[in-house]
C-alpha cells in the first residue's frame, strides 16, 4: 500500500491540500531543489516547483505499493573490470 | 509501381532500390530530389535542422560509381534517409533539438550513421526533434529550436514527439526512411500521428553509440518507414550484430499466429480510434488466433518516470546546475527537469527493482502470443497550439507505451486507418524481448492485408 505521511498540522493552514503526502514531506522537499537551484529560477517559475515535487512524490508512493525482497535486486550494469579479462 | 516523380517521393525504399538498379533513377537524382523537398516542405513543416547537401551529394556520388562498378552494398545502396538530431556526425551540427547546441558539432559518426553509411545510404539530412527528445518536460508542441513540429497531413496538427521531424519528414515524401530515438512513445508517436511505421526494437538491439543519452537504460533507436518491410530492411542495416535477420522470419496466413488484444485498451480512446482499432483486429482475426489479456499490474507509468527523471537529471546535471536550461524554447523545459536533481537515491533504486519483477511477469503473459495489440495512442494528433492535456486528457499517452519502454520490449505501430481531422490512427504491435521478428512479421502480416500505408497527403500530391 503507499505510504501515508503525516500531515504537519502548521502546513495545513497555508498549503493546499493533497490526498498522498504530508506537508512537511513536501516542504524539506521543496526546500531541498530550491537550495540547490533555486538561484537559477525566477519569482515566478519557484512557484511552479511545488507540483512537480508533489508529482514525484506520487510517483515513489506507487511504486511502494509494489511489496520487493531484499533479494529483488536492480538489474545492473556494473561490471567490475580487471585489464586483461574481456 | 513508379510512374512519375510524386510516386518517386512516395516509393517505398524496395521500390527505389528496384529503380536505381534499373536505371529508372540513380542515387544523386535522389538525394537531389529529397534535398528540394527537405527544404520547402520540410522547412515549412519544422522537421528539418540540417540539410547535409554537400555530404548528401558526395555520398550519392559514391554510391553511384560503386553501383556502376558492380559493387552492391545491398537494398539501402544509394538511398537517401534523415537522421533525428541527437545522432552524431562527423561535421555536421548536431543539436539534440536545442538551442544551447544550434552550432555543436559532435565529431564522430554515431554507430547507427556509420553502419548506414556502411550499408550505401545517402544523409540528406539531420531532422527536428524536440529539445533533448523530450526529457525536460515539455507539455505542449513548440518545444525545440526548429519550432513545433507540424504535421505532414495537417501542419495546424502536432507532428508528435520526440522525433517529430523524423516521422514528418517520412509522411510527407521528403525520404524514404528516417531514423528515430525512443525513450517513452519517441518513435511510435509521431510514426503513427503521421500514418507511418515506427519500429522500437529490443532495448539494447541497436547501439546507443554517438546517440544523445536521456536515460542509459531506457533510450533505444529505430526505423520510421512507409512499410513494415522497410522497417525490417534499415533494423537489419543498424542492429547489432548478433547473428539474426529480423527480416528472416516470414509469417503467412496459414501459419500459427497469436495476438491477444489488450483488455481496456480503448476505454479512453476517441470513437474513431477504437472503430480503426476494431476493424483491424478483424483483419487480425483473418490472420491467426486472437486472445484478449491484461498486463500484470504494475505501476509501470510511475516507473518509467522516476527512472527517466533519474537519468535524465544525472545527464545533464552539469548543464542544469550552470543554468543552461533558461535558453530552451519551452518554457517548461527551463525549470521542470531542476527538481529531479534532488529524487531520493533509493526511490530510484526501487523503480529499477520493480522493473525486474515486472518485466518477469510481462514476459510470462506475453510468451504465448506473437504479439500484443493496442491502439497506439488513444487520439489523434491535437492542435499544434494546443498543451497536451488539453487533449490527451487521462489517457496520456501510448497505451503499451510505459510497459513496453519500461522493459525495453520491441513494437511496431502500422497506420490503421483515419481518425478526427482526417488524421491518422494507429495500431501498435508488441512481443516479448528479443522477439523483434516476430513481432514485424505480425505487423508485416497485417500490413500486407490493408492499404492504409499506400495513402500519402493529398496536399503533396503534385
Amino acid at each position: 500500500m503507499p505510504s501515508k505521511r503525516t500531515p504537519a498540522p502548521e502546513e495545513n493552514a497555508t498549503t493546499p491540500a493533497t490526498d498522498h503526502h504530508d506537508y512537511a514531506a513536501i516542504d524539506a522537499r521543496v526546500r531541498s531543489v530550491l537550495a540547490r537551484s533555486g538561484h537559477l529560477l525566477g519569482p515566478s517559475t519557484r512557484d511552479l516547483i511545488r507540483p512537480l515535487v508533489e508529482r514525484h512524490l506520487s510517483l515513489a508512493d506507487e511504486l511502494r505499493a509494489i511489496p520487493l525482497d531484499t533479494a529483488d535486486e536492480p538489474d545492473s550494469t556494473f561490471t567490475p573490470f580487471r585489464s586483461d579479462a574481456n | 509501381m513508379i510512374g512519375d516523380d510524386n510516386d518517386l517521393a512516395f516509393a517505398t525504399v524496395s521500390e527505389l532500390a528496384s529503380a536505381i538498379r534499373s536505371g529508372r533513377t540513380t542515387p544523386t537524382r535522389l538525394a537531389m530530389d529529397a534535398i528540394g523537398r527537405l527544404e520547402t516542405e520540410g522547412r515549412q513543416l519544422n522537421a528539418v535542422v540540417t540539410v547535409t547537401r554537400d555530404h548528401a551529394l558526395t555520398q550519392a556520388r559514391t554510391a553511384e560509381s560503386e553501383l556502376a562498378a558492380g559493387q552492391d552494398r545491398g537494398p539501402l545502396h544509394g538511398i537517401p534517409y534523415g537522421a533525428k538530431d541527437l545522432l552524431a556526425t562527423k561535421g555536421i551540427p548536431t543539436t539534440w533539438g536545442a538551442e544551447p547546441y544550434r552550432q555543436r558539432i559532435i565529431n564522430v559518426d554515431a554507430d547507427v550513421v556509420a553502419r548506414l553509411q556502411s550499408a550505401g545510404a545517402v544523409l540528406v539530412a539531420k531532422l527536428a526533434s524536440v529539445e533533448f527528445a523530450g526529457g525536460f518536460g515539455y507539455e505542449q508542441p513548440n518545444a525545440a529550436l526548429t519550432g513545433p513540429g507540424r504535421n505532414a497531413w495537417n501542419p495546424q496538427r502536432w507532428a508528435g514527439g520526440s522525433s517529430s521531424g523524423s516521422g514528418a519528414a517520412v509522411a510527407a515524401g521528403l525520404v524514404p526512411f528516417a531514423i528515430g530515438t525512443e525513450t517513452w512513445g519517441s518513435i511510435t508517436t509521431p510514426a503513427c500521428f503521421n500514418g507511418v511505421v515506427g519500429l522500437r526494437p529490443t532495448y539494447g538491439r541497436v547501439s546507443r553509440r554517438g546517440a544523445m543519452a536521456l536515460s542509459w537504460s531506457m533510450d533505444k533507436i529505430g526505423p520510421i518507414t512507409r512499410t513494415v518491410d522497410d522497417g525490417a530492411m534499415v533494423l537489419d542495416a543498424i542492429i547489432e550484430t548478433d547473428g539474426e535477420d529480423p527480416t528472416q522470419h516470414p509469417m503467412s496466413r496459414n501459419s500459427d499466429v497469436r495476438f491477444a488484444v489488450l483488455h481496456g485498451s480503448t476505454a479512453s480512446a476517441q470513437p474513431a480510434v477504437i472503430s480503426n482499432f476494431e476493424n483491424a483486429v478483424s483483419v487480425l482475426r483473418s490472420i491467426g488466433n486472437v486472445d484478449t489479456i491484461a498486463l500484470p499490474e504494475f505501476p509501470y507509468a510511475a516507473a518509467a518516470s522516476i527512472i527517466i527523471l533519474a537519468e535524465s537529471a544525472s545527464a545533464f546535471e552539469s548543464f542544469l546546475d550552470a543554468g543552461g536550461a533558461a535558453e530552451l524554447t519551452a518554457s517548461e523545459d527551463r525549470y521542470s527537469l531542476l527538481p529531479a536533481l534532488t529524487l531520493p537515491a533509493v526511490d530510484y533504486l526501487r523503480a529499477v527493482r520493480m522493473r525486474r519483477v515486472a518485466g518477469r511477469a510481462l514476459d510470462d503473459s506475453l510468451a504465448p502470443y506473437d504479439a500484443v495489440v493496442a491502439p497506439t495512442v488513444p487520439v489523434v494528433a491535437g492542435p499544434i497550439d494546443a498543451t497536451f492535456g488539453s487533449y490527451f486528457g487521462s489517457s496520456a499517452g501510448p497505451t503499451l507505451g510505459a510497459a513496453g519502454n519500461l522493459c525495453g520490449l520491441p513494437s511496431v505501430t502500422v497506420p490503421n486507418g483515419f481518425g478526427e481531422h482526417g488524421l491518422p490512427t494507429g495500431i501498435e504491435f508488441m512481443g516479448r524481448a528479443f522477439s523483434d521478428d516476430r513481432v514485424i512479421a505480425a505487423a508485416r502480416a497485417y500490413q500486407s492485408l490493408t492499404d492504409w500505408h499506400t495513402k500519402h497527403p493529398d496536399r503533396l500530391r503534385r
